[in-house]
């Protein structure tokens, strides 16, 4: 995959005096400067880059605060980062200037298991944030494919989903409030530390899911749930997409709601197929994991239900994985999809466009058509419980034609979710990649309410300038 | 031999998910990127595209990496990254050479087939005016620093005589059998010769007549390391050389690591070469030849035969299991011996942070990277932890030793040769 270099308006090489005077916030030890190191700061799980001019380690709220006061006065770019593993170029530093690292506020500072709510710093792993609570018997659901390597601010950040969204929500159903430094350097705090909380607006959903562009999250409060019990994984394959739309939406009309429900497509099971060689149908249509979870006397009957229900469409085979073992097996085909996929071209141009769960079917029939038409390599998978679908045309970006008809591709796709009753993104948020296209979803107005919440919080554009509106 | 466009293709493959900050013990401590695969990847694109050279800088992130290849293992596009790092090592070497102390180890003194036995000898005579002996373990501690040699680093003695020098280059036991071929290696020669003995002892008790040419020597993975492949080629012929007019179909080598760069190494860096092919093809590793052999578990033992057994954990050395995915052999055999008790640790594949010279370099980080393995290892409160590579047993003989623990390290074989006395 070649990198893309992106070209906005750069704040240019900071001066000396520049530099020193932010070494005197945070210390020698905590800035990198050398090409080095900038080159490894420029990215993030996109493949877009753009080099920073100065990599920053905060490591006290007062720093971050000395810093935007700074930039401001300066006007040179922030932009906040976690583990940099973001989808849309969130913590990519598009205009040079200082990439604020959040590594280094990496405490678990509170569980409070009377009242199920945790106090984190932005840097916690998720992964390890969960395998804590899960200690104390507790839960926290949202779980991005990048679970064990992205930081729990980043989720904050774009609102990050998961396979568990169908049953438990995403990142935004669990936080009640956060402390943030304002682009101007002032700390606020939102929300409350109780189940209910409606005194003023509601700023803390306003921060969540904002990609870094409206303040710096320095401390999160999470709700909890119990942890359930025990859980179950199923397998279906069916001949046609069709039956296994219809499998979805009568299992949830069945009343029960799998704690995941995941599909992939033809082209996704023949590609893994091709790399894996496990024995799956080439030309079954759709395969769905199931998942549910709940108390150990219910999960039988779920099962049997979900069972009889996919038995009376045209399925091919129905696994029920019997221990930790099996369960692995069958995420095999799912999380092989990725390497498999570049086996069909070199690179992948990856959406994640969510529409309403009847139109599942409808969606990969146009796309495919339309993806044919420009003699385009198509896959199709993702969160079929929520309808959330990762939609990857595979490319070999070296054939200038063959780009200039994905990202004509690209576009139709979004036109067609959009008529379909969806959105643009269903978890990994606008940044870069989807900044060229909000305007065929939001209308002028309501982009103008944006950008006048960013103006009155971020009057000189320092905070992460160049993202969700920057066409 | 190598050049840098070849990489192009594989850096490319890194689509950056960043899922290799997760499992990199190296970046567990430093937490930057430049510590970590997705980094040096990006590095490498970097030198492609020459936006950076061989600076020192670059050298010192290329240096600071196990090779543990945990990041190879779990990418999911199946970028080699820790081949890719140890090829710039490679490039590292061609543009501005070897450090000066590399360069006198590997040029001079592994180049040379005296000078290494005759500087361990002077060094076993002088070692006790070095070092002062730390009672009860078969380690050393520096009475002063020295370049490269931290104060606080347990050092097992230099073992004289070395293990080669104490038999004759062909040992036979009782009955006349099948021959076979042992490779040394440096730590089992001059800091381990007991495991040699060990071994030796159980091939003759199966019949076997045991060939140890005298002229064998290092098989070269510290200088590969190093990016060194001059010395590499030096050694790797001098090896197959040594073993060529023995007759041997089969050359067991006990240190994990040695066995990994001798059966996999060679083959790969000299794809072309005949011999080296022949050469590998008869590399065997001990836990899989021992099984294949089968009659050890059969044999109760006075030694081990006791009321309580004994609690052994085992830690997979990264070149036996990652590389050649053999971690299910020894567990194999402990399982099977009598009088012992297998618990797994933790994380029983996590790199103990040897690695070579990566421990002199950075020798602080090394133990910050030891910390967690030997937290596992505390947990399963065992009697034994075994290994199979002579690096590991040294970075875990120094943990264990400040830690000052109950667990005891032992090499595989020593704990089948106490079964089988």
């Amino acid at each position: 995959m070649t990198e893309e270099r992106l070209d906005g308006k750069r704040y240019g090489t900071p001066s000396r005096t520049l530099i020193r005077q932010i070494e005197n916030i945070v210390g020698k030890e905590s800035i990198l400067s050398a090409k080095e190191d900038l080159i490894c700061y420029g990215y993030d799980a996109t493949n877009l880059e753009s080099l920073p001019d100065l990599v920053v380690f905060p490591k006290a709220v007062s720093e971050i605060s000395e810093i935007l006061r700074l930039a401001n006065e300066r006007r040179f770019p922030v932009v906040p980062r976690g583990m940099g593993t973001g989808f849309s170029g969130g913590s990519i530093p598009v205009r040079g200037g200082v990439v604020l690292v959040m590594t280094r506020f990496n405490r678990i500072l509170e569980i409070d298991r009377e009242n199920l709510v945790a106090t984190v710093e932005p840097g916690v792993v998720t992964g390890d944030f969960q395998k804590e609570v899960e200690k104390l018997g507790l839960f926290y659901p949202p779980d991005p494919a990048s679970t064990l390597y992205c930081t729990l601010g980043g989720n904050v950040a774009e609102c990050a989903g998961g396979p568990r969204a169908v049953k438990y929500g995403v990142t935004k159903d669990y936080v009640l409030g956060l402390e943030v430094v304002l682009p101007t350097g002032e700390v606020i705090q939102t929300g409350v530390k109780t189940a209910k909380g409606v005194v003023g607006y509601d700023l803390t959903k306003l921060f969540v899911g904002s990609e870094g562009t409206l303040g710096v999250i320095t401390k999160i409060i999470l709700r909890l749930i119990p942890l359930p019990e025990a859980r179950r994984t199923m397998m279906a394959l069916f001949r046609q997409v069709e039956d296994a739309a219809t499998a979805v939406s009568k299992i949830i009309s069945s009343k029960i709601v799998p704690s995941t429900l995941e599909f992939m497509d033809n082209a996704s099971i023949q590609c893994v197929e091709d790399y894996l060689h496990i024995g799956l149908p080439r030309d079954a249509g759709a395969l769905l994991l199931i998942e549910v979870d709940g108390d150990r006397e219910v999960l039988p009957k779920y099962v049997e239900r979900i069972d009889r229900i996919t038995s009376e469409l045209n399925r091919y085979r129905f696994e029920i994985a019997e221990d930790e073992k099996q369960t692995d097996a069958l995420w095999r085909a799912r999380k092989a999809i990725s390497p498999a996929s570049y086996r069909l071209n070199p690179t992948k141009m990856a959406e994640d466009i969510t529409v309403p769960r009847n139109q599942i079917a409808n969606f990969i029939q146009e796309a495919k058509r339309i993806a044919d038409e420009r003699k385009l390599k198509i896959i199709n998978f993702g969160h079929a419980g929520d309808g959330n679908i990762h939609m990857s045309l595979m490319i070999n970006d070296r054939d200038e034609g063959e780009k200039r008809r994905a990202e004509q591709a690209i576009e139709e796709i979004f036109r067609l979710t959009l008529r379909l009753g969806g959105t643009l993104s269903g978890e990994h948020g606008v940044g870069l990649t989807k900044a060229p296209y909000i305007d065929l979803e939001l209308s002028q107005m309501t982009i103008e309410v944006m950008k006048k919440i960013k103006m009155a919080l971020d009057p000189n554009n320092i905070l992460n300038p160049g993202k969700i509106f920057g066409k | 031999m190598i050049a840098l466009a070849p990489l192009k293709e594989i850096a490319e493959k890194c689509v950056r998910c960043g899922i290799c900050q997760s499992v990199c013990p190296v970046f567990a401590e430093i937490q930057k990127e430049a510590a970590v695969a997705r980094g040096k990847v990006s590095l490498i694109r970097g030198l492609l595209s020459e936006e950076v050279g061989y600076s020192d800088r670059l050298s010192t992130y290329f240096l600071q990496c196990l090779g543990c290849g945990a990041c190879t293992e779990n990418c999911p596009n199946g970028v080699r990254a820790h081949e890719l790092i140890l090829a710039v090592r490679g490039l590292m070497v061609a543009k501005r050479g070897l450090s000066f102390p590399k360069r006198l180890i590997f040029r001079q003194i592994l180049n040379s087939v005296r000078l290494l036995p005759m500087l361990l000898k002077t060094g076993s005579l002088l070692q006790g005016l070095l070092f002062k002996k730390v009672p009860e373990e078969s380690g050393l501690h520096l009475r002063f620093s020295l370049p490269y040699l931290n104060k606080e680093r347990l050092i097992p003695s230099i073992a004289t005589p070395f293990f080669l020098d104490r038999f004759s280059e062909e040992v036979e036991g009782k009955e006349e059998g099948r021959r076979i071929g042992l490779f040394s290696g440096c730590s089992m020669n001059y800091l381990f010769p007991s495991i040699g003995e060990t071994t030796l002892r159980l091939l003759t008790q199966n019949r076997f007549v045991v060939i140890l040419p005298k002229n064998q020597t290092c098989c070269g993975l510290p200088a590969y390391g190093s990016g060194d492949l001059e010395t590499v080629r030096f050694l790797k012929e001098k090896n197959i050389k040594a073993f060529s007019h023995t007759g041997v179909d089969q050359i067991i080598v006990p240190c994990g690591s040695c066995f990994y760069f001798l059966k996999e190494g060679y083959p790969k860096l000299f794809p072309e070469d005949e011999e080296v092919k022949t050469f590998s093809q008869k590399i065997v590793e001990p836990s899989s030849f021992f099984l294949e052999l089968g009659n050890f578990s059969r044999q109760s033992s006075p030694a081990f035969d006791q009321e309580k057994k004994l609690r052994v954990t085992y830690h997979d050395p990264c070149h036996l299991r990652r590389e050649m995915k053999i971690y299910q052999e020894p567990r194999q055999i402990l399982r099977s011996l009598p009088g012992i008790e297998f618990f797994e640790m933790k994380r029983p594949d996590r790199c103990c942070g040897m690695a070579g010279s990566f421990n002199f370099i950075y020798y602080d980080l090394s133990k910050k990277i030891l910390r967690h393995k030997l937290d596992d290892i505390e947990a399963t409160d065992a009697d034994y932890v075994a290994t199979s590579c002579m690096g590991c047993m040294i970075q875990l003989q120094d943990g264990i030793h400040h830690r000052r623990t109950k667990t005891k390290v032992i090499h595989l074989i020593d704990l089948l040769g106490q079964v089988q006395p």
